[in-house]
């Protein structure tokens, strides 16, 4: 199954909108849109996972990653993971350092 | 803080070898097991037995091997094989190990090269990903392993270290404690799922909780039919261990996905942000290979002669009861083992280990018992382990009982089964046991003196056995739903069933049984020691007079919680007695009392009282104990006074109470003779005793506590 993650900014908000399945295999594409993402003067990430199939223990990672890259005052949010993927957040350990919303 | 700086490639991250088409070179032979390294796996792993090893690996849930490396042999240092394979994504693979034995193999080396091996230092192991899950049994590798991500978020955890004097031990099976549908968690059964029933775990005041076996095994081993009902039975405690360095996928709401490691550090984690530490039963004693007629699942396939006690024929020591007997005493096998702790405390924070059958742990390669076992004395000392806790089961299958006696290197504690036996025929009103009483209420000094009170895992109740409910409810076990016709089980329980077996509507019975409960409670939380609770017992949990429920995953063994609110009462009194303990660091000091006044109060650390003040009733028929603590205060100043008196007599009794400093008097904390809520009183509700006396009722534990402000005058 593909990915593909895509970055947008409005403001000093910006969405990386996630597509298909977050793994080893794909973790490097999301790790660059996170890279860039982090030369940028943001107050808010937003993690757009509407269109995320799987997040496997690879792709929780690079979600750790992304934390870890940004700066501590820019707000990261996940918004409309699939119940799944919001299962997976929550065990392990996600659902307090990163805001989660529908 | 984000470091910039970037390792540059290692000079030795490129293969200079190619075999079965994957670029390899000669592997780092430390650590064992499966590493992620710069662009690729490298696979460590010992076999003394092996003329030739291969790895073979899967891509991920494929029944067939895509690809097997022999690794030459060239890349073997001494007698450990290690290759690094380039290009392989450790997400998404699975290996094992096909091992051909050497023609000099010996009677003891089982070698099979027509099996694929998994490997002992795994990290994670897939094949058993969700509970109960039947199997692919036409699959020859049935336990695959896997390489694990090593990188943990902790967000700053670390291992509590609570005072061993400190903790109150809560033994539950993970699985079990929130299985049942009663429990409304997101995800019965697993670890996310016990996360969710913290908050009751502090709200009970427990400050440890003692898991079941949570490293990998198989379910559905001699699993089997209930002949009364026809429903499954399995593998439910867990004592047969598969993968010694991987925590259960079944026990994950993520198993599926093979995030369990990550989910389990969860749990720590959040364990430990409520102060609770965790501490693993482990099973060092045998495998879940059996005998020579068990599968060949790691050890047996790759140094049978190792890692197991053998007979000189190559046959297995059966001192474990279940077919084989780990060889812990062997200098790699004590290797494994420390390194397997080693790899719990530190890459998952665990704060403790209690040792299944540990006696085994004393013996030599032929089974003999040791002096100075070297595997005992490794894990007491070792620097990696310093500050976890070491309980020993200090028995094993083949006859070794050594409660009191354990090698403990001024480390290891005991679960103290002296102090089970004398508490449950006291509470059942056996005579004759008086002076035992104190000398385990004490803390069992004469068995731990060199070592303190925390080396007594003092308990009434535990998985082995009855529950409380069924202590106090039944003469005899109840195992026919085992599907061995009662013959499996203790016959020797201590148990009595207050004048019926089994459920009764007699609401006289049903009282006694509440107040025995209590009586336990009291006695248990008021000793010194380390208190040992089993799950369920503080709401009454019942198996239904089973004290062997090991086959169970059914409402039989499950946490039922519609106990909390059908039995708030016992809830609320373990809660409150759990809070006075806390409350009263003299009844948890870590030393033995001693005839001595430690305090400037006049008074010995301890004294023992029988109906009348200082004149303790040590006579074969007695039935009766009171003792005073004396000591400091929770402020470290002191002095503190209780008493606690327990009498399992038909009868009530006047006691005179031992007379308190001027401007003191007692008060009382709990009295199982009182109908709830007076049977537990929370401090500030206390009243003062006018005078110095107080009736205690038959079969029945009191509390007191001194309180006032001494006349200086």
């Amino acid at each position: 199954m593909g990915f593909d993650a895509t970055l947008t900014t409005a403001g000093r908000t910006a969405v990386i909108a996630l597509h298909g399945t977050l793994d080893a295999n794909s973790d490097g594409v999301f790790r660059e849109r996170i890279e860039h993402a982090a030369t940028l003067d943001l107050s808010e990430l937003v993690l757009d996972m509407s269109a995320l199939n799987q997040l496997s223990a690879a792709g929780l990672r690079a979600i750790a990653y992304a934390r870890q890259q940004m700066a501590d005052d820019v707000q990261m949010v996940i918004t409309s993971p699939a119940e799944g993927v919001r299962e997976t957040l929550r065990a392990a350990d996600f659902d307090d350092s990163v805001s989660i919303r529908d | 803080m984000r470091d910039q700086h970037q390792m540059r490639d290692r000079i030795d991250s490129f293969p200079t070898h190619t075999v079965a088409g994957y670029g390899v070179r000669a592997g780092r032979t430390m650590p064992f097991g499966a590493t992620r390294v710069s662009g690729g796996v490298n696979f460590s792993v010992f076999s003394g037995a092996a003329g030739g090893v291969s790895v073979v690996l899967y891509a991920q849930g494929s029944r067939e091997p895509m690809a097997e490396i022999p690794i030459p042999d060239e890349f073997r240092i001494g007698a450990v094989w290690a290759i690094t394979v380039f290009g392989l994504e450790h997400e998404e693979i699975e290996y094992g190990y096909r091992v051909r034995e050497r023609g000099d193999a010996g009677p003891g080396d089982r070698c099979d090269q027509s099996r694929i091996i998994s490997d002992p230092y795994a990290k994670v192991i897939s094949g058993r990903n969700v509970w109960g899950v039947e199997p692919d049994w036409s699959d020859p590798y049935q336990f695959r392993s896997r390489p694990a991500f090593d990188d943990v978020a902790w967000e700053g955890d670390r291992p509590l270290r609570l005072p061993p004097e400190d903790l109150v031990i809560y033994e539950t099976h993970l699985r079990g404690f929130t299985r049942d549908p009663g429990s409304q968690v997101a995800n019965p059964g697993t670890y996310a799922g016990m996360i969710e029933k913290i908050p009751y775990l502090k709200s009970l005041g427990v400050n440890c909780v003692e898991l079941l076996p949570v490293f990998e095994f198989d379910e559905f081993e001699n699993s089997k039919l209930n002949p009364a009902t026809g429903e499954r039975l399995f593998n439910y405690w867990g004592y047969s261990t598969v993968a010694f360095f991987a925590p259960k996928a079944g026990y994950a709401a993520t198993g599926a996905f093979g995030m369990q490691c990550d989910e389990f550090r969860h749990l720590v984690k959040e364990l430990h942000r409520a102060g609770i530490e965790i501490m693993l039963d482990v099973v060092f004693n045998h495998t879940a290979e059996g005998n020579e007629n068990g599968p060949t699942i790691s050890f047996r396939g790759l140094d049978n002669d190792t890692y197991y006690m053998l007979t000189p024929d190559g046959y297995y020591f059966n001192f474990s009861g279940t077919g084989n007997t780990f060889n812990g005493n062997h200098p790699v096998t004590r290797d494994f083992v420390v390194s397997c702790l080693r790899y719990w405390a530190s890459e998952y924070h665990i704060d403790g280990f209690r040792f299944d059958l540990a006696s085994i742990l004393d013996r030599d390669q032929h089974g003999a018992p040791l002096a100075n076992p070297p595997l005992l004395e490794s894990l007491a000392n070792d620097p990696v382990l310093r500050d976890c806790k070491l309980v020993a089961e200090a028995w094993d299958a083949g006859g070794l009982y050594q409660v009191g006696s354990f090698p403990d290197y001024h480390h290891w504690g005991e679960w103290n089964g002296r102090y089970r036996d004398v508490i449950r025929r006291f509470l059942k009103g056996d005579s004759g046991l008086v002076g035992e009483l104190a000398t385990r209420i004490a803390g069992s000094p004469d068995l731990y003196a060199t070592r303190g009170t925390r080396a007594s895992i003092n308990f009434i109740t535990c998985h082995d056995g009855f529950t409380l409910a069924d202590l106090v409810a039944f003469n005899n076990k109840h195992n026919e739903a085992n599907g061995e016709d009662n013959n499996d089980g203790s016959n020797d329980n201590g148990s009595w069933n207050c004048g019926y077996e089994g459920p009764t509507e007699d609401r006289e019975i049903q009282r006694l049984r509440h107040q025995q409960m209590k009586n336990a409670m009291v006695l248990l939380l008021t000793s010194r020691g380390i208190p040992m609770v089993l799950a369920g017992d503080e709401v009454g949990r019942t198996q239904n007079g089973n004290n062997n429920a090991y086959c169970h995953d059914s409402a039989l063994s499950w946490f039922d919680w519609s106990l909390v609110e059908h039995n708030a009462e016992l809830f609320r009194f373990t809660q409150g007695m759990i809070e006075l303990r806390r409350a009263h660091p003299v009844l948890r000091s870590g030393g033995h009392p001693e005839a001595f006044d430690r305090v400037g109060c006049g008074h010995h650390e301890v004294s023992w009282h029988g109906r009348q003040a200082w004149e303790p009733d040590w006579s074969p028929d007695g039935r009766f104990l009171g003792v005073m603590w004396c000591g400091f205060g929770p402020d470290g100043v002191g002095p503190d006074y209780l008493y606690v008196a327990a009498n399992s007599r038909w009868e009530g009794h006047d006691l005179e109470l031992p007379e308190l400093p001027s401007g003191l008097h007692w008060n009382v904390a709990a009295d199982t003779a009182r109908p709830s809520p007076e049977d537990i009183v929370p401090a500030g509700q206390r009243v003062p005793l006018p005078q110095n006396s107080y009736a205690i009722g038959p079969r029945s534990t009191l509390v007191l506590v001194g309180t006032g402000s001494p006349n200086t005058t």
